[in-house]
């Protein structure tokens, strides 16, 4: 058994226990914040070779889920920058479409309000996937995507502004 | 849209009572898609990249001087278990390109591919230990139907070795071909594999070619390619060597259509071949043990592979120039078909030794000989 401590973890057992606990989220957030699902994989499983290789010299242990996750968001926006525009866009797979009707009609609504999220503005769909998907604070946002807290706050205002709008155009289809 | 920005802080996604309807709508559509998701499962394919990793960054020195020593790549097996359709993500422009401060995490973003990269160039030996096989494609080709790999240093060349045969892999320099699977199988028909052991039934054709699409891999052969002869039961094998090393090459577990001169379903080595062809089980084709990597220490030699036997045990055996058996011992590996990393240090005087790493014949000798692998090295 691996003990709780992430001080006591070999690279290995760092990976391991991180893998098993953070693996399927990471890579959730790797494919919302590409707008597809296809490369989210392979962003998040460098971001677990890079924090093995760097494991024995990374000062604080018990910040290397945070450490992760900055990986994976560098990761994913680094595969963006060199993608070309009119490639960026493939669709998520739809959630399962089996089960009972309420669970059809919320996988709806949910299409809709994704659907709105990947028309946003590059910047403005990371801070909001950042902070409602990945629950990162503003500060942490800030930190990662290399702007201002005050812009952190405007492009997360600004996006729900137009999600709300989106959403209330669909509601009165 | 409103241009004013809000002075207070962002809502709390964990407190409800602050997030709006929209955010609140947002969260709990991107929780049900993350809910949704059903990533594959890549721990044995990123703990094979660590390892691949660190063995180099410890043991490649003392490799480079050695012409005797041959190293393959580890952990081929991870590709057989990677999602279809993957693409490297990683910027090619970023190989060698110095570790940063393990304190800063502002760029991690440039991991395998660059430790991959800045491998092979600094030995004689024969092939890069890149377990990713990742074939980078530059920076964002994307994953769209019919884009293949292209671009990597070395590609993975399955061979044939060992009685029974089996296949085994090695890494060699890719050629000038379109994409990465398609300089895998020239390489593959050219037929030259580092370790003399290794084999091929096929015969060059350095006009062959690997193409995707319709979820297939369609490879493209002259009838020259396969006019040598495979031996009994060397028809599917010789087949299976196609299809291991250009489905390796290109990251991808698609069915691969064959077509000689142009027809499918053509007739390789006395065999018609179905009109696409997958993996087959690891168990039945790759041989039990590999050995990727061999280190000679002071005194003593470090040999590193991937293999499976029944409980995971493995025998390795020393032997000198002399044919004399200086060392032997159990090690251990992946356990009833699953294939699993090995290790072990043996303490031998300096000379010029044979490495041997196979399965023990559980079988009291009835089930013949056994396939296993082995290098020559030298101990100064």
């Amino acid at each position: 058994m691996v003990a709780d401590d992430p001080r006591s973890w070999s690279a290995d057992e760092a990976v391991g226990a991180l893998y098993a606990a953070h693996w399927r989220r990471f890579v959730a957030l790797a494919a919302s914040l590409m707008g597809e699902s296809a490369s989210a994989e392979e962003v998040v499983a460098d971001a677990f070779v890079t924090l093995h290789r760097r494991w024995d010299r990374l000062a604080d242990k018990g910040s290397a889920v945070a450490y992760l996750r900055t990986s994976v968001v560098n990761g994913a926006r680094d595969v963006l920058r060199h993608r070309v525009v009119a490639d960026r866009r493939r669709p998520l797979p739809d959630p399962a479409p089996e089960g009972p009707e309420e669970h059809a009609v919320r996988a709806s609504e949910h299409r809709a309000v994704l659907a709105a999220l990947d028309g946003l503005p590059a910047r403005q769909r990371e801070v909001l996937v950042l902070r409602y998907q990945g629950e990162m604070s503003e500060q942490d946002i800030a930190d990662v995507l290399g702007i201002s807290r005050g812009a952190v706050k405007t492009h997360a205002h600004r996006g729900l502004s137009a999600l709300r709008e989106a959403m209330s155009r669909e509601d009165h289809q | 849209m409103s241009d004013v920005t809000p002075s207070g802080p962002l809502p709390d996604p964990d407190g409800d009572d602050d997030l709006s309807p929209t955010a609140r709508r947002l969260r709990d559509a991107l929780a049900a898609r993350a809910a949704d998701a059903r990533p594959t499962d890549r721990l044995e394919e990123i703990r094979m990249t660590s390892r691949a990793a660190r063995r180099r960054s410890r043991a490649w020195s003392a490799v480079a001087g050695v012409a005797a020593v041959v190293v393959v790549g580890g952990g081929a097996y991870a590709v057989t278990q990677r999602a279809d359709d993957n693409v490297s993500t990683v910027a090619a422009s970023t190989s060698a390109a110095p570790e940063t401060s393990a304190a800063d995490p502002s760029s991690p973003a440039s991991s395998s591919a660059a430790t991959s990269a800045s491998s092979a160039s600094t030995s004689g030996a024969t092939s890069s230990a890149s377990t990713t096989d990742a074939p980078a494609t530059g920076a964002g080709t994307g994953a769209a139907t019919g884009s293949l790999p292209s671009g990597a240093a070395t590609v993975p060349v399955y061979w044939v070795g060992g009685q029974p045969a089996r296949l085994f892999r090695e890494y060699v320099e890719a050629g000038t071909g379109e994409n990465d699977p398609t300089n895998a199988l020239r390489a593959m028909l050219a037929g030259k594999p580092s370790d003399p052991d290794y084999s091929s039934p096929w015969s060059a054709d350095p006009d062959a070619t690997v193409t995707a699409g319709g979820g297939r891999l369609v490879v493209d052969l002259s009838a020259a390619a396969a006019s040598g002869t495979a031996g009994a039961g060397g028809a599917q094998l010789a087949v299976q060597q196609l299809v291991h090393t250009v489905t390796a090459a290109a990251g991808s577990n698609d069915p691969v259509e064959v077509r000689v001169d142009g027809r499918a379903r053509p007739s390789l080595f006395g065999t018609t071949v179905a009109e696409t062809v997958s993996r087959a089980p690891q168990a039945e084709v790759q041989a039990p043990a590999w050995i990727t990597s061999v280190t000679p220490g002071a005194g003593s030699v470090t040999v590193k592979g991937v293999g499976t036997a029944f409980e995971g045990t493995l025998l390795y055996t020393l032997t000198d120039a002399a044919g004399t058996e200086v060392a032997r011992d159990a090690v251990q590996a992946g356990a009833n078909g699953t294939f699993g990393e090995f290790t072990f240090t043996a303490q031998v005087p300096a000379g010029t030794y044979t490495v041997a790493v196979f399965a023990p014949d559980e079988s009291g000798g009835e089930a013949g000989p056994v396939t296993g692998d082995t290098k020559t090295v030298t101990v100064s």
